[in-house]
């Protein structure tokens, strides 16, 4: 029923049925035009991707697609509180300075050698992006690093390009370092923050030393640097990055216990978006200890403004989407699809093996197209789908198998964000910062360095699958 | 009161051609905070002042905005030596490279609430230009404060 015939049955209450689309049309139809437009004009990037998801969700319901009731059943909130919790965390623990120091003493550690500074702030935003998300981490590590550059009087493109490359990756290992990840992990109840560090965590450093080596041919072995412009760097006093070393403790206990939180919480119950609400909650009460009623009601609001509202909305208006797809028919349709591609295929092992492969590269492309964040919030109740219709036909895929798919997602769609400057927020957000520092990084140029190291690394990826998963 | 009755007519100008150091030492001398910019035409094309040239002092990345990004560096432990250096780099290149072009002249027929609220907003000089887009005039809040001095008892 749609909300403007519940609204001429004066608050009836909205029942869940299937759809009662406006005007007759076929509710597939209807949601597969909504699906494509909003996709389609996200892709463009000509308006905001948060409005157009929110419109496109909004005209789910208008329509008749879905009811107001099923829209707001179809939001994970278990993303949308992992999200919020982890940003509040990030926005409370970054006043304290600690990761500028971070990477200004990664490179006085290295004696200001630009190779090694590469290396060092490499080996800082892959960790970050682990715990952090992408985009944070690029934040933080990026304006230190057009600061060393700028000091070392050395193009800072290389250092740029290996830290995008490097926040992909970096994210790639855990449950929170990626929104691939935080809606794989939040959306498929048997997997958990400990999964990802054992199963896809340990690809990661093998991924990352296979990317550095190409760097090094490069642009490594012909950086160099006067003795004066290293002297310049090594003369940064990182202790007084820090500006708050009060906060900076309360922090690090608090995200401390955070992560032992996604550790261990799961086998008590405890999911990813309710341990780091709480974290949150905990780390806004101690930031605030001291301070004055007024003074805390500011504090606490200025940190809200920094929670990247605009992605929290974008997924909501994502998964009203993706939710009236599935209402619809459509993810049922495609899942058919996908099940039809096994057929012939006897053994699920062999049906696991090509799905795994399939999803992992298809994800990688497409990945280093568009936004993976909407490509995979569609893929994973394709994919689940895909499981039950395997399920009905006798092929049921066991934990292992299902499980390898999985990672496939995860892998593909988060490696081939490095595929373009397009492929992911973090890319957009890098060029953005050095275009406006008068260092263009040019589409062109960008892909025809990434998408090779993106290839590698997805064929990494798909031999560790493989040899870990599939045989 | 009108903006015309209180700009200072003709005001000293600078070719984009002029360098940096030269401009600098104009501003300097005259303790001006900044100076219209003119092309060879004579069409302003921007300001350039000590604002300006505090930007060149630093290093880059401090002056950038994104995305709220931190823009403070405590630990930089820079010398005069190193500020002049960074200066130095740019102090031969021409000053048009380095103007403020997003600057909202005023008109010679703006009320004088509009130049004192525009004062307050900018803290720059502000230049005048006419409906041909021509440099007039520019106005200061010296100006203005001399004028609002003349009519309060000293």
């Amino acid at each position: 029923m749609n909300l403007l015939s519940a609204l001429l049955q004066h608050g009836a209450p909205v029942h869940d049925g299937p759809p009662h689309v406006l005007f007759g049309v076929d509710p597939l139809w209807m949601a597969g035009i909504i699906f494509v437009a909003t996709y389609g004009l996200i892709m463009t990037e000509r308006f905001n991707r948060a409005v157009i998801a929110l419109l496109g969700g909004g005209l789910m319901i208008l329509l008749g697609v879905h009811t107001q009731h099923t829209a707001i059943a179809g939001i994970d909130w278990n993303t949308i509180g992992l999200l919020t919790g982890m940003m509040i965390i990030v926005a409370v623990t970054r006043r304290s300075g600690v990761f500028q120091y971070l990477a200004i003493w990664s490179a006085k550690k290295v004696k200001a050698k630009p190779w090694g500074i590469l290396v060092m702030l490499s080996i800082v935003t892959a960790i970050l992006s682990a715990m952090l998300d992408n985009v944070t981490t690029v934040l933080l590590i990026v304006p230190v690093t057009l600061l060393i550059t700028e000091e070392l009087d050395i193009p800072p493109y290389p250092f740029l390009f290996a830290e995008i490359l490097f926040s992909n990756i970096g994210g790639t290992a855990t449950l929170i370092g990626d929104p691939p990840n935080i809606l794989i992990g939040s959306l498929v109840p048997t997997i958990t923050f400990n999964d990802f560090l054992t199963q896809v965590a340990p690809i990661v450093p093998v991924v990352f030393i296979a990317t550095l080596l190409p760097i090094y041919l490069i642009w490594g072995r012909k950086m160099k640097a006067t003795d004066e412009a290293r002297e310049r760097v090594m003369k940064f006093r990182e202790k007084e990055a820090i500006k708050d070393s009060k906060l900076l403790i309360k922090s690090i206990v608090v995200l401390f216990l955070v992560l032992i939180g996604f550790v261990f919480g799961h086998p008590a119950g405890l999911e990813p978006a309710t341990v780091a609400m709480f974290g949150a909650a905990l780390l806004l009460l101690l930031d605030n200890l001291g301070r004055d009623t007024e003074a805390k009601g500011e504090n606490v609001h200025h940190t809200s403004g920094e929670v990247e509202w605009v992605t929290i909305f974008f997924f909501v208006g994502l998964f009203v989407i993706v939710g009236g797809l599935e209402r619809a028919g459509a993810l049922n349709i495609l899942a058919g699809q996908v099940v039809d591609m096994t057929d012939g295929m006897t053994d699920t092992g062999a049906i696991s093996s090509m799905m795994a492969l399939s999803v992992m590269w298809i994800s990688a492309i497409a990945s280093a197209i568009v936004d993976n964040i909407p490509f995979v919030a569609t893929m994973i109740p394709t994919l689940q789908e895909a499981f039950a219709q395997l399920a009905e036909r006798g092929q049921e895929l066991n934990y292992d198998e299902e499980h390898a798919v999985w990672w496939a997602l995860s892998l593909g769609a988060c490696l081939g964000g490095n595929g373009s400057l397009i492929g992911a927020s973090a890319n957009l957000i890098v060029a953005g910062f050095a275009e406006r520092s008068g260092h263009q990084i040019r589409f062109l140029t960008f892909l025809k360095h990434a998408f090779p190291l993106m290839l590698m690394s997805v064929a990494i990826a798909t031999v560790y699958l493989y040899l870990r998963f599939l045989i | 009161m009108t903006c015309a009755s209180i700009m200072r007519p003709d005001p000293i100008t600078v070719r984009d051609s002029t360098s940096v150091g030269d401009t600098v030492r104009l501003l300097c001398d005259n303790r001006f905070r900044s100076v219209p910019v003119v092309n060879d035409q004579g069409d302003m094309i921007g300001q350039f002042g000590v604002h300006r040239v505090l930007q060149l002092a630093v290093p880059g990345v401090a002056t950038v905005d994104v995305h709220g990004s931190n823009r403070e560096f405590p630990f930089v432990n820079d010398s005069m030596d190193d500020l002049r250096r960074r200066l130095g780099d740019e102090w031969t290149q021409p000053v048009g490279r380095f103007v403020q072009n997003d600057i909202q002249p005023l008109k010679p027929d703006d009320p004088m609430t509009r130049v004192v609220t525009r004062l307050y907003k900018t803290q720059d000089n502000i230049p005048v230009i006419d409906d041909s887009g021509k440099l007039v005039g520019i106005v200061s809040y010296w100006d203005v404060l001399d004028r609002l001095f003349d009519g309060l008892p000293r």
